[in-house]
Order: structure tokens, then C-alpha cells, then sequence
């Protein structure tokens, strides 16, 4: 009876359409959040239990396969459940055959799966990538990989395929970028590392130390990813933890990084000042996802937050956080997104939170994706929704701008730059509007200088003369 | 008045000539504390004005958060505290110059920049982004003639040599830093102070 209480209450703010976490963006005055209309609010919560499957145990991974299936990585209970796309239990993957013998996992914390149902499966702790088919038979087992020119064991935490046919995994420790494999589990190189930022008080401190102090100290080291996504246009996308910046990038066919990061932090994602997040933490990026409009989501372990970006980087919104309620996160370590919902896998309560977008939610990233498409035109109707609901949204009066500029209704364009706080873009709608201006009137303005020279001469031929005939008087 | 006005006038002149010009301020200049405190509150006005009124791309963002008492004594504070430690400095390693001098002389040091506030807003309502250095080297060619300025007639009312102008300029930035420390020191005690009274009071209003 209590039990079912405790349910009900908790249940009260999904009938409410209500979340327990306020959205929030980052103002481009002071960088300081602002409060925002809730754009994604949690509708359901699945545990293990409800999928009929048993309690999860410290679930890592949840992924669409490119098949429309759901997969699990229930890691701590060594196996891998599948889903249809409404999230109805379809099998549990718990071994494979392999030489005659029954083989089962070990701490499997990743999972992947192609369009045709072949299944990779991150097998971390036996240190080993296993592609099944769709139909659980052993494909190829990517064991004991050699990575050449490298200290480091194979031990793969996440695996995801590309549309080329090549394997990337991400390694435990894995400092020197994400491991690319051939499909038949050969070792091709290391992908997309990240760069290293050397301190500079560090870099001179090192001046004046010998060499063994300096082997003694901390190395230069990149940071390792954390977790990759492949989108639909077959682009990598790649989180890191332990940064500030750049901890999340598209990376392109060779592991250069083609996000623009365009947004108010620039390179920096996540809680961009401490007003939002905790004194002395930092966004550790877990997960990133991306939906059918480019727009990136990308999971912050340490806050719970999900942060969603556009594909230039800009930030549009957030929801989740950490806590106990519904919507709340004590481990967040999954999201993926699709058709408006996002799916974010809690490890450290077992269970899968289902987020929808609210209606202002979607008018955003309706209204955005006309405006990062170019098409300036077609977003005013939607931008002036967002702003009908919510009138603060700085996003919105900006793209209004940009969408009037194109117009070439530069005054107005001004304005709507000024409400959006939009220094950048209102300096060149200025900049036309003056162009503009000298056009209109170059002649009268040519003319009047020249008449204003010439009556300035006059004048003073005057005043000399009558000073002339004063003294000769 | 029209003495204080001619005094006020007179700086114009020192804009070229610090050397006489500061000279002649120290010592022949009728009313010059008027006319320093009338440059003073010319500067603050400005500012308050560029602040309001500099075109958006140029100007603060945020201009509800614009707080006049704060702009004001954004002048008058470090130049008080600048007057008060270089005079109590400068009696100590034989300046010639009286308190009032250096405040006087400290304020007409600032006339390029308050030159520069009205060129600054009017360039701002002509300038876009793409003439942003123009529009920030006259702000820094302000600033450089006023620290020249300052330097100089510095050097000229307590009768230095510019080498000790710098150390002691450096003392007295160093003293400024010393005294906000205590400052805030003794701002803390006090505050401790009185929490302790009240707690004590409140403790004796509520014994039973």
C-alpha cells in the first residue's frame, strides 16, 4: 500500500506535465543561466522489472540500432537485452557460441547494432569485441587486438560501426583517440585523438627542472573519450571526460573536428559558469546523441544534465539533473534520441527515463532547424511562437534578427538584434543600414561639404578684408 | 566663477604642456580645487552619459544592471585613495606637494579621457565592428595620454625625477592594495564584533 503511494506521488508531476529540474539557457549578457519554459519533460519511467526482464544491474549503455531495435547493455548481469522500437522486451542475449563452446560475457558495458541486426557488443572485462548476428550467431570475435605502436590493452568500453564499414571503439585509457578496426577485428590505427593543452605556467615550471624531475611529474597526456555516436549522415561524434573544453566534437573521415562551436561558450559545453553547476566539479560528458535534425544531446554524468546543441554548437536547451525524482539522475550513462523523445539510462537505479518534448520544445527546434538551415523565412512564424510563449528567449530575437537582415529590413533587424543581445549581428545590420544611407545621399552630402568649404572660405576673405579696412581706418 | 571657468580652461593647456603647465596649476592658478572638483564631476557625468547612451554594439549589454552611485565612485574612490597614499608617501621621502595639489593634479591628469568619452559615443553610433580598432585606439591613445599626464604632473608638483615618480607611483599602488587589505580586515572584525555583542544581548534578553 505504501509502495503504491509513494508511486502515485511520485507519478502526480508526469500527469502535470511538470518537471522536477528548471530549464535553463546561457545568457549572452553575463553567461549566467536564465530560466526557460520546460522543453523536454520525463512521461515514463522502465525499470527492468517492468521490461519483465529482473532488476538491471548498473546498466551502461542504451542504443537504437540502426535495425529500429532498442539494445541494453545490462552490464553487471553480463548480458545485453533487446527491445522493439515501443520498448517491449524481444530477447536477452546473455552468450554466444564460439568453437563448439558456450561462451558468455563478462561486464559488457557497450552495445551497437547495424541496420541488418548484426550486433557489437563491447565484452569489456574478457577484453573482447563480439559481433553476433541478428539471429545470436557468432559473426567475428574481435579478441586479443594488437595495438600496435601502443602500451595500452584492448579493453573496449563502447563500440560503434560506421556506414563504411569500419569499427571504432572506445578504449579503457585509451588516451591516443578511439581505436579503429577493420570488421574483421584487425587494428587500423588510433582516431581523432584529442589534442593536448599544455599549461602554460606548467610548460615554464618545467624550464627549470632536470630531466628526472620532469619524467617524475604528471605527463602531458590527452584526455580519453568517454563515450561515441555515429549520426545518420554517418558523422562520428565523441565525448570526453575529465576537459573543459572541446567535450564534444563531430569528428570527420579523418578525426578532424568539424563542430563549429558557435555557441556562447564557444568551446566550452556544458555548465558554462558555476552559477549552474556545483563549486569544484566539472561536466563530465558521458553520452551524446543526435536526432534526425542535427541537433546534438549530449549527457553531463556529473549534474545529470542533458545539454542539447545545434549543429553550429549553439546551446538551446537542457533538462534533467541529478536527484531522486522523476526526470532525475543518480548515474545518468546513456541517452539516445528519437522521433521528439529522448531516452536517458540511469546505472545507478537500473532504469530508463523517457523524455517528450514539450510544445515550446519542439517550436524551438522546429523554428532553429529552418534557421540553421538557411532558411530565414520560413522560421519567423515559428520563432514568433517561441517568443509568444516566452518572451525572454534571446535565441529567438536573434534568429528574428537574422532572418530581417535577410530581408534586407535592416532598421528592424537592429531591433530585433538589440532584444536578442546580439552585439555581432547588430553591428552589421548597421553596417548596411549606413551603407545604405551614404548611397541615398552621397550626392546632397558631396554637395553640402563642398558648399560648406566654400562659404567657410568666403567668410573668412571677408572678415580678413573688413579687418584690413578697420586697421586702414 | 568665471575665475574657476578660466582655471578649467586652463587644462587644455596642460594637455600639451604638462611640464609649465603644471607648474603654473601648482602655483599661480587661482580656485584650482573648484575647477578640479568641476573636471571631476564633468568625468562622472560622462561616463554615466557613455555608458547610457553608446550605441548598443558597443555599449555594455546589459544596461538595467547600470548602477549610477557605482560609476561615480568608480572615479572618486581610487582617486581619493590615490591622493591619500601618495600625499602620506610623498611627505615621507620629501614630495613638495600639498594633498589638495595631488587631487588637482590627478583629476586634470584625466582630461584625455574625459575628452575621449563624447568622440567614443558619437564614433559609436558611425563605427560597425569592422572599424573596432580605430574606435579602440582612440579609447587607448586616451588612456596612454593620461597616465603620461599623470606621470608627469605627478613628477612636476612634488618636484621628483621621473625615475622616482615611477618608484613611488609603484609605493603608492602597493599602499593602495595595503590599506584595502586592512580595510576589509578591520571590516570583518567589526562585523565579528558586533555579531558577538548582539549574540551577547540576545543571550541576556532570553536568559530565563
Amino acid at each position: 500500500m505504501k509502495k503504491r503511494l509513494t508511486a502515485l506521488i511520485l507519478a502526480v508531476p508526469l500527469l502535470l506535465g511538470m518537471a522536477p529540474y528548471s530549464t535553463y539557457n546561457f545568457s549572452p549578457v553575463d553567461e549566467t543561466a536564465h530560466a526557460m519554459l520546460d522543453c523536454m519533460v520525463p512521461v515514463k519511467v522502465i525499470t527492468g522489472v517492468d521490461l519483465g526482464a529482473g532488476d538491471l544491474d548498473k546498466p551502461n549503455d542504451f542504443r537504437f540500432g540502426l535495425d529500429g531495435f532498442a539494445y541494453i547493455a545490462d552490464t553487471n548481469n553480463d548480458r545485453i537485452l533487446v527491445l522493439d522500437s515501443e520498448l517491449n522486451l524481444l530477447k536477452i542475449i546473455s552468450g554466444f557460441v564460439y568453437g563448439g563452446q558456450q561462451h558468455t560475457f563478462n561486464r559488457p558495458e557497450g552495445v551497437f547494432a547495424e541496420e541488418d541486426g548484426t550486433i557489437f557488443i563491447a565484452d569489456t572485462q574478457n577484453r573482447r569485441v563480439v559481433v553476433l548476428d541478428a539471429e545470436g550467431n557468432l559473426v567475428t570475435l574481435m579478441d586479443s587486438v594488437e595495438l600496435t605502436g601502443s602500451m595500452l590493452t584492448f579493453r573496449p568500453q563502447k563500440v560503434v560501426a560506421d556506414t563504411a564499414g569500419h569499427v571504432y571503439v572506445v578504449g579503457a585509457g585509451s588516451t591516443e583517440g578511439l581505436i579503429q578496426l577493420t570488421r574483421e577485428g584487425e587494428f587500423v590505427r588510433f582516431f581523432g585523438s584529442n589534442r593536448v593543452r599544455p599549461n602554460p605556467i606548467e610548460v615554464i615550471y618545467r624550464m627549470f627542472l632536470t630531466r628526472a624531475q620532469r619524467q617524475a611529474r604528471e605527463q602531458f597526456v590527452p584526455t580519453e573519450f568517454s563515450n561515441a555516436h555515429v549520426d545518420d549522415m554517418g558523422f562520428l561524434y565523441v565525448t570526453t571526460r575529465n576537459t573543459r573544453t572541446l567535450q564534444v566534437r563531430r569528428l570527420n573521415a579523418i578525426g578532424g573536428d568539424v563542430l563549429r562551436h558557435d555557441g556562447i561558450g564557444e568551446e566550452v559545453y556544458g555548465d558554462i559558469t558555476s552559477t549552474t553547476a556545483r563549486v569544484g566539479t566539472m561536466a563530465q560528458f558521458q553520452s551524446v546523441s543526435t536526432d534526425s535534425d542535427e541537433n546534438i544531446y549530449a549527457l553531463d554524468n556529473s549534474t545529470g544534465r542533458v545539454f542539447v546543441y545545434d549543429n553550429t554548437g549553439q546551446m538551446l536547451f537542457m533538462f534533467g539533473g541529478r536527484g531522486n525524482q522523476i526526470g532525475l539522475f543518480s548515474d545518468a550513462q546513456a541517452i539516445d534520441v528519437r522521433d521528439g523523445r529522448a531516452y536517458v539510462l540511469c546505472a545507478g537505479r537500473g532504469n530508463l527515463t523517457i523524455f517528450e518534448l514539450t510544445d515550446y520544445g519542439s517550436k524551438i527546434l522546429l523554428a532553429n532547424h529552418l534557421y540553421t538551415m538557411g532558411e530565414y523565412e520560413e522560421s519567423i512564424a515559428p520563432w514568433r511562437e517561441v517568443l509568444k510563449m516566452d518572451s525572454g528567449n534571446t535565441l529567438a530575437w536573434s534568429a528574428l534578427g537574422q532572418a530581417y537582415y535577410g530581408r534586407k529590413d535592416y532598421a528592424a533587424a537592429m531591433e530585433y538584434f538589440k532584444l536578442g543581445m546580439d552585439r555581432e549581428g547588430y553591428s552589421q545590420a548597421f553596417g548596411q543600414l549606413r551603407n545604405e544611407w551614404f548611397k541615398r545621399y552621397f550626392s546632397p552630402l558631396v554637395i553640402g561639404t563642398l558648399l560648406l568649404i566654400a562659404g567657410i572660405n568666403v567668410a573668412v576673405r571677408l572678415v580678413k578684408k573688413a579687418k584690413k579696412r578697420r586697421a586702414q581706418a | 566663477m568665471i575665475q574657476t571657468i578660466k582655471t578649467v580652461k586652463y587644462a587644455f593647456y596642460i594637455l600639451f604642456h604638462p611640464n609649465d603647465g603644471f607648474w603654473e596649476l601648482k602655483n599661480h592658478m587661482p580656485k584650482t580645487l573648484g575647477a578640479a572638483n568641476l573636471i571631476l564631476a564633468l568625468l562622472c557625468f560622462m561616463n554615466v552619459l557613455s555608458i547610457q547612451f553608446t550605441s548598443f554594439h558597443y555599449g555594455i549589454l546589459d544596461r538595467d544592471s547600470n548602477n549610477i552611485i557605482f560609476n561615480v565612485s568608480s572615479f572618486v574612490v581610487p582617486l581619493a585613495a590615490w591622493t591619500i597614499l601618495n600625499w602620506a608617501l610623498s611627505t615621507l621621502l620629501d614630495g613638495k606637494a600639498t594633498m589638495k595639489q595631488i587631487w588637482v593634479q590627478s583629476i586634470y591628469s584625466l582630461v584625455p579621457v574625459l575628452l575621449s568619452m563624447p568622440v567614443l559615443m558619437i564614433c559609436s553610433y558611425i563605427m560597425t565592428h569592422e572599424e573596432a580598432t580605430f574606435y579602440y585606439l582612440i579609447s587607448s591613445i586616451a588612456v596612454i595620454w593620461s597616465v603620461f599626464l599623470f606621470l608627469v604632473g605627478n613628477m612636476t608638483i612634488q618636484d621628483y625625477t621621473m625615475r622616482k615618480t615611477i618608484l613611488m607611483a609603484l609605493f603608492t599602488i602597493a599602499g593602495i592594495a595595503a590599506s584595502i587589505f586592512i580595510g576589509i580586515i578591520l571590516f570583518s572584525t567589526f562585523q565579528q564584533l558586533i555579531s558577538f555583542i548582539t549574540t551577547v544581548i540576545t543571550e541576556i534578553r532570553f536568559m530565563p
